[in-house]
């Protein structure tokens, strides 16, 4: 008897030791950064969003592409998907299946115009156009358009307007970032973006080609001269140095300017029935927002 | 969202399917032509690598180890990105001459490891009956190459199909490309990646279906000779 009860106490001993020890793993995901690596954003991560619990890891995942990130998300090889609000309001509204979980917030987010280092004149004459379309309130306009409803309404795709023998402003999409840049049903580029490209070439009056690229040659495609612009770059607009831009890119100022991540999880019947979706609990963040408290969507 | 709803966003919707088979096209342009000049420029590879002259055979071996061992999409960035940089050649080109490079080295050594296992004995007899050196070869070397290479080459083409799915990397928007691009707008990644996979398995059909016709063909002209 005694034997047994030692066993069993060893046992129990054991399985409380390894419980202890287990660390719960969260998986999130994130679209690829340009200059920083998992390891790198990981650790600035650790510095602002602590987690709550010391049995938590937290390990962020890069993807290419949305579509990769989705999946990952779908076979959950990642537990969340982290994306500014404006593509999250697009998944949401696409797929019904998505929810946010939680929402964060981070100051002065924008999204800029990159340039190679040695085409200073095109990155004047681009901050000179944005400083026009912003002053004119034409941004404005074209955010409530594209940017308001994302998903719910997809405009038509943007016909440029030729200008006689003008120079022609080569440009790269990715058609990875809905509603600011995708691809629409016909194959041609849309979205924010290509809206704001076409007021920028009639007010500079310049033709301007789009060229549909891969997210991850984006930098090799302005560098080796192949593209004159790529956009969308993320950038932080507090900082003077942007440590996600390589060397040899200089940049637009913002053309949009955002200030909330939100966290998508894949709602499941499984899950709901028996897990809850409370992932608030996970972090100590300096600012947080839950939508569903909000009321938002 | 019923799956037919999705199906028809996915495909009809705002004439995707004409996005779709654009797509295609490029797809198979890419890949016929790179086939063409592959080959071609695979046959004098070998040529050349089975040459007895070290100074033939050792600059083949270097271009078969570089081609064979680096993967294409490097290959294809460099060429794009790096040595045609400044010229004003189409992108659509420049993949044909990447993938070409790349099939040759495949078909070089194909053809090299064809010819060796042919029976040297029979042009040796084929020259004493009276035949001439080219004779022999195609007559007696060429048919026997062509049936052990073809399974193998039949291979080569359908992941010359595969391989050309990262030409997305240099602005030529290809099948894959297109199946990422409605992905993203519908948010149905799956079921848009399902119907990408599918149309590339047909395409993979139609290539075995091309050979087993050629096959065909082939015997019934021997049961004719017969």
């Amino acid at each position: 008897m005694k034997k047994f009860l030692s066993v069993v106490l060893v046992l129990l001993l054991m399985a409380g030791t390894s419980y202890g020890l287990e660390k719960k793993v969260i998986k999130l995901g994130l679209l690829s950064k340009l200059n920083t690596t998992e390891e790198q954003f990981m650790e600035t991560w650790r510095k602002t969003f602590a987690p709550k619990n010391e049995n938590l890891e937290i390990v962020i995942k890069f993807y290419d592409n949305l579509n990769a990130m989705q999946m990952a998300l779908n076979v959950n090889d990642i537990n969340e998907m982290i994306l500014p609000d404006f593509t999250a309001d697009y998944v949401m509204n696409m797929d019904k299946s998505y929810r946010s979980s939680l929402v964060l917030r981070s100051k002065g987010m924008g999204l800029a115009f990159g340039f190679s280092a040695e085409n200073k004149h095109l990155q004047m004459q681009f901050n000179e156009a944005l400083t026009a379309l912003i002053s004119d309130w034409t941004l404005s306009a074209l955010e409530g358009i594209y940017i308001a409803s994302p998903g719910m309404t997809e405009p038509e795709p943007i016909e440029f307007r030729n200008f006689e023998g003008a120079e022609e402003i080569r440009i790269a999409v990715t058609g990875d970032l809905p509603p600011i840049d995708y691809i629409a049903a016909d194959g041609r580029p849309a979205g924010f973006s290509t809206a704001v490209l076409s007021e920028i070439g009639r007010y500079l009056k310049k033709n301007i080609k789009l060229i549909n690229i891969e997210a991850g040659a984006r930098t090799a495609a302005l560098t080796s001269g192949r593209v004159d612009v790529v956009f969308w770059y993320e950038i932080d607009t507090t900082k003077e140095v942007q440590p996600d831009v390589p060397e040899g890119i200089i940049l637009s100022q913002p053309y949009y300017e955002w200030d909330r991540f939100v966290h998508l999880v894949k709602v499941r019947d499984e899950d709901k029935k028996t897990k809850g979706w409370d992932p608030s609990s996970w972090w100590s963040v300096r600012d947080v927002i839950n939508l569903h408290d909000t009321g938002a969507q | 969202m019923s799956l037919n709803e999705i199906l028809y966003r996915i495909l009809i919707q705002g004439g995707s399917y004409l996005t779709i088979l654009k797509g295609l096209r490029a797809t198979v342009e890419i890949s016929v032509f790179s086939l063409f000049f592959g080959t071609l420029l695979g046959a004098f590879v070998c040529g050349l690598r089975m040459s007895r002259l070290k100074i033939f055979n050792i600059p083949a071996k270097i271009y078969i180890i570089l081609l064979r061992g680096s993967p294409v999409l490097m290959l294809l960035m460099l060429m794009y990105y790096g040595v045609f940089a400044r010229s004003s050649l189409e992108a659509n080109t420049i993949a044909i001459v990447t993938f070409s490079l790349n099939v040759a080295a495949h078909v070089a050594e194909l053809l090299r490891a064809s010819i060796s296992a042919t029976d040297f004995g029979q042009v040796e007899a084929a020259r004493t009956l009276g035949f001439s050196a080219f004779q022999a070869f195609r007559l007696v070397t060429l048919p026997q190459v062509i049936q052990i290479a073809k399974p193998v080459y039949q291979s080569t083409v359908v992941n010359l199909i595969q391989w050309t799915s990262v030409v997305g990397y240099v602005s030529i928007t290809d099948l894959t490309r297109v199946i990422n691009n409605i992905a993203s707008r519908t948010m149905q990644p799956m079921i848009t990646i399902i119907i990408g996979m599918l149309i590339y398995l047909a395409l993979a059909y139609v290539v075995h279906g091309i050979f087993a016709l050629t096959d065909m063909i082939s015997n019934r002209g021997k049961e004719k000779e017969v």
